[in-house]
């Protein structure tokens, strides 16, 4: 890099003028498995990034620590705080492991078929200050995410079930449904019959979770318009036209509260904001960070680093797919012969080609419009993006949101959040 | 390049300190056209504390930064230690003989030859008619020291490749395109031949591809498929995971009854120049190779210092590459008796490690019927990783890929696809 490393560049005060970045991520997880208990914090991410753009070429140099000395320009700051309504640093760590071994020891005794209890609390603080010649903004964002996890074993087979809350907040997420907690024994046990579906298509109704992985692979993915620029997205041929039905309306938001990838503005600086990316099955455009909206004459606001050791790329927020005006009974009540998708495992992208690929841990019969409580298990569901969403017939006026960590490709992991209210459509399992 | 100790420390019944730093450049390219670069630098002081409270042990670590704060951050770790606690346990005891692993070059390539390797790649890519969309090619080197209270300590050094490629063919929405991941300790190793080949055969033949048709039918898997499914042969010979509860097998227990080839797989951190090498694990024991299944059997279970004392066999030291020995038959012959479906990369491979159940998408395949290879893309493969392993059959040639060394393709006798 012409031979000058970041710490000459400070040294001599070149930082000064330059787009600098200091963040600092500091996570802890507190679990219990089984009998067994765990502290761990993750080492901390904290680092400083000066970049500058040359000849259509964007330079980082990145270092370990948190180098404000080199950008004091005296600007007003603006702060952003997210921490919650019980911000995690105030919390004692006792009080965390508490309540994870009171969740542990209530699962513990409801079954003796249960053999293994896992609870977890994760916290991730994050601090981001990005400074400019224009602005210096400063935020804070706490994410919180409790997941119980059980299996089950009953004649050679074990199964699982497990519930979870996730989202920008602090240590008040960790209050779970007593509903859920007590449904989820007997739904991991239900599961120990569970068959493999007959490969075939189907009308399914998608889960708030299933339905917000496919907005996240069908047009989250796809419409990062770096990818625009490497002119490996099939969606900007397609802007403006239609690719859903009018049920499809797709959303991304980082400011959506009780969402798990929320934040104020983006790793590059520029303020988040709601963007629609399909308006009742109309593409209308992607997300950008701020090297692909200089190129595109795009709007800003989604680039987002895994942390100070890797670059920014244009990533998805919150992605839910908008609520209709049904009720999930009444969905799933239009189905002759059909399956709710229920509990995803994983889903992937296919920006080029528009394949689908969600798999869901569990699903559930419909037949005459009722649920028969016969349980599939592990499913694949597969199809071409646009046959998939112009076949959604159907969106209940539910929502609910779902945490994840999303890759890009198999690397760059950002937290995010999916979600959206049950679906109807047609797809393809296996 | 250790951070000193802070004399709070001695409030910790044990301790071990890792230590990293490492320097790497990443490149980006876009059509061919370098549009980003970075350099950066990472250090981290890990410092894992156990502390014994009446009889029984805790432990949680500092993370130092070498300055005035480290005694506060090493006092809240041994609070928090205090509180997590579990049976007792102890270090491994004793001098250790750590092994001497290849993991780096003499000399980590510099930025000008980085960059011919990237033309040298796209020119490879050009010819064959693709273009080369997307490629970052990461670069670097890391160096660690291990010190502990119980008296062991080690440094070593290792190098690390990282290729994100995305090779693409035609135009317009006739386009295809493939995506690669590849790690490697050594640039030369990061793209071999046989990996580039059938991502171009892949580009090449998408837009002709057809759904499969729907059955169940013998499915072959090559070796970049099968380390994500030997994943759950991991768990399911995880001391950690027999000790709380989720196995139901232990050592001498038959995981996988085989109707076709055995199924004998090791575990061996110590191969030269495999990303996942290591000569040490966190609680100091050494690197060794362990014969994890034999014949479908399980011989041993991993563990660290914790979960190897609560079953008695001690710890294992770290896993490192999932070894699988091959079989009898060509890889080629893994083709005939058709219908047979080859499958070439699947969109996401991603097995349940409890269960064992998968479902995938098939991102390019052939299939093998009536002395034709059909390409065909999209539907899905679906079975159990354990039930399969029981009747399959192992290619004789040999392929390695990160955590994986072993067949280089796999024939299983009965999946279900579901396509057309």
């Amino acid at each position: 890099m012409e031979g000058r490393t970041l710490f000459e560049l400070a040294a001599d005060g070149a930082a000064q003028g330059r787009w600098v970045s200091m963040s600092r991520v500091r996570g802890l997880t507190v679990a219990a498995l089984g009998p067994t208990v765990e502290v761990r914090q993750d080492p901390p991410r904290e680092g400083t990034v000066v970049r500058e753009v040359r000849a259509g070429v964007q330079r980082e140099w990145a270092v370990p620590g948190w180098h404000a000395d080199w950008v004091e320009r005296g600007l007003r700051q603006e702060t952003f705080d997210w921490s919650g309504e019980q911000p995690v640093d105030g919390v004692p760590l006792k009080e965390k492991l508490e309540a994870v071994t009171r969740l542990r020891d209530r699962l513990q005794g409801k079954d003796p078929r249960v053999v293994q209890v896992m609870v977890r609390y994760q916290e991730l603080v994050e601090e981001t200050r990005v400074v400019t010649e224009a602005f210096d903004r400063h935020s804070r964002v706490g994410r919180v995410h409790f997941l119980a996890h059980i299996v089950v074993h009953r004649d050679g087979r074990s199964e699982y079930e497990y519930i979870g809350r996730g989202a920008v907040g602090g240590f008040e997420l960790t209050q779970l449904d007593d509903a859920q907690i007590d449904g989820m024994v007997e739904q991991a046990l239900r599961l120990l019959d569970a068959e493999p579906v007959e490969p075939g298509t189907y009308t399914v109704v998608t889960h708030p979770e299933v339905s917000g992985v496919l907005a996240h692979e069908a047009f989250g993915h796809g419409v990062e318009m770096d990818l625009f620029l490497s002119d490996r997205a099939r969606s900007q041929r397609y802007i403006g036209q239609r690719v859903g039905s009018e049920y499809a309306t797709i959303i991304d938001d980082p400011t959506l509260r009780g969402g798990f990838g929320g934040y104020p503005f983006d790793d590059d600086g520029n303020l988040a904001a709601p963007h629609v990316i399909l308006d009742q099955g109309i593409l209308v455009g992607g997300l950008a960070d701020a090297d692909a909206a200089a190129a595109l004459h795009a709007s800003a606001g989604n680039g987002r680093r895994q942390d100070y050791s890797r670059k920014v790329y244009p990533r998805m927020s919150n992605t839910y797919f908008k609520p209709g005006e049904s009720s999930p009974e009444e969905l799933i009540a239009g189905v002759e012969r059909g399956v709710y998708l229920q509990r995803v495992e994983s889903g992937m992208e296919d920006p080029r080609n528009w394949g689908l690929q969600i798999t869901c841990h569990y699903g559930q019969e419909i037949r005459d419009g009722q649920l028969t409580g016969r349980l599939y298990r592990t499913l694949g569901m597969t199809g071409y993006v646009p046959d998939v969403l112009q076949s959604i017939d159907g969106a209940a006026r539910d929502f609910s949101m779902w945490p994840g960590h999303c890759g890009k490709g198999w690397k760059e992991w950002v937290t995010n959040g999916t979600g959206g209210p049950h679906l109807r459509m047609t797809a393809r399992l296996g | 390049m250790s951070a000193p100790l802070p004399q709070e420390v001695r409030g910790a019944s044990e301790w071990v300190l890792t230590s990293t730093d490492a320097e790497e450049t990443q490149l980006y390219w876009r059509l061919g056209t370098l549009h980003a670069e970075r350099a950066v630098q990472t250090t981290s002081h890990e410092l894992l504390l156990y502390r014994d409270v009446d009889g029984q042990r805790g432990s949680a670590s500092a993370h130092l930064a070498g300055d005035a704060g480290d005694g506060e951050r090493v006092a809240t770790a041994l609070t928090a230690a205090g509180l997590a606690l579990n049976p007792p346990y102890r270090l491994p005891e004793g001098p250790a003989s750590y092994p001497d692993i290849d993991l780096a070059a003499p000399s980590l390539p510099d930025r000008e030859a980085l960059m011919d390797w990237e033309a040298g790649v796209r020119r490879a890519i050009e010819r064959a008619g693709a273009k080369a969309a997307h490629l970052e090619l990461f670069s670097s080197r890391h160096h660690a020291a291990l010190t502990a209270s119980n008296g062991r300590g080690h440094t070593w050094h290792g190098d690390q490749f990282l290729l994100d490629l995305v090779v693409a063919s035609g135009e317009g929405d006739a386009s295809t395109e493939f995506r690669l991941m590849q790690e490697a300790r050594l640039l030369g190793r990061l793209l071999p031949d046989r990996v580039l080949d059938r991502a171009l055969a892949a580009v090449r033949d998408r837009s002709r591809a057809v759904l499969p048709p729907t059955g169940r039918m013998p499915v072959v898997l090559p070796a970049s498929e099968l380390a994500t499914l030997l994943s759950a042969v991991w768990v399911h010979t995880s001391g950690q995971y027999l000790v709380t509860g989720m196995l139901q097998k232990k050592v001498g227990d038959a995981l996988i009854e085989s109707e076709g080839d055995p199924i004998t797989i090791a575990a061996d951190p110590t191969l030269p120049y495999a990303v996942t090498s290591a000569p040490t694990d966190a609680s100091t024991a050494p690197a060794r190779r362990l014969q994890l299944l034999e014949g479908g059997v399980i011989r041993a279970m991993h563990a660290d210092a914790q979960y190897g004392a609560y079953l008695g066999s001690g710890p294992t030291g770290p896993v490192g590459t999932l070894v699988w020995q091959g079989g009898s038959v060509s890889a080629a012959d893994l083709l005939k008796d058709g219908p047979v479906l080859e499958v070439l990369a699947f969109s996401a491979n991603m097995p349940d490690p409890m269960t064992g159940a998968f479902a995938a998408e098939i991102k390019m395949g052939y299939l093998h019927r009536n002395g034709e290879r059909i390409p065909v893309a999209q539907g899905s493969v679906t079975g159990n990783v354990f039930d399969a392993l029981r009747n399959c059959r192992l290619a004789r040639e040999l392929e390695e890929s990160k955590g994986y060394s072993g067949p280089a393709h796999v024939r299983f006798e009965e999946l279900q696809v579901a396509g057309s």
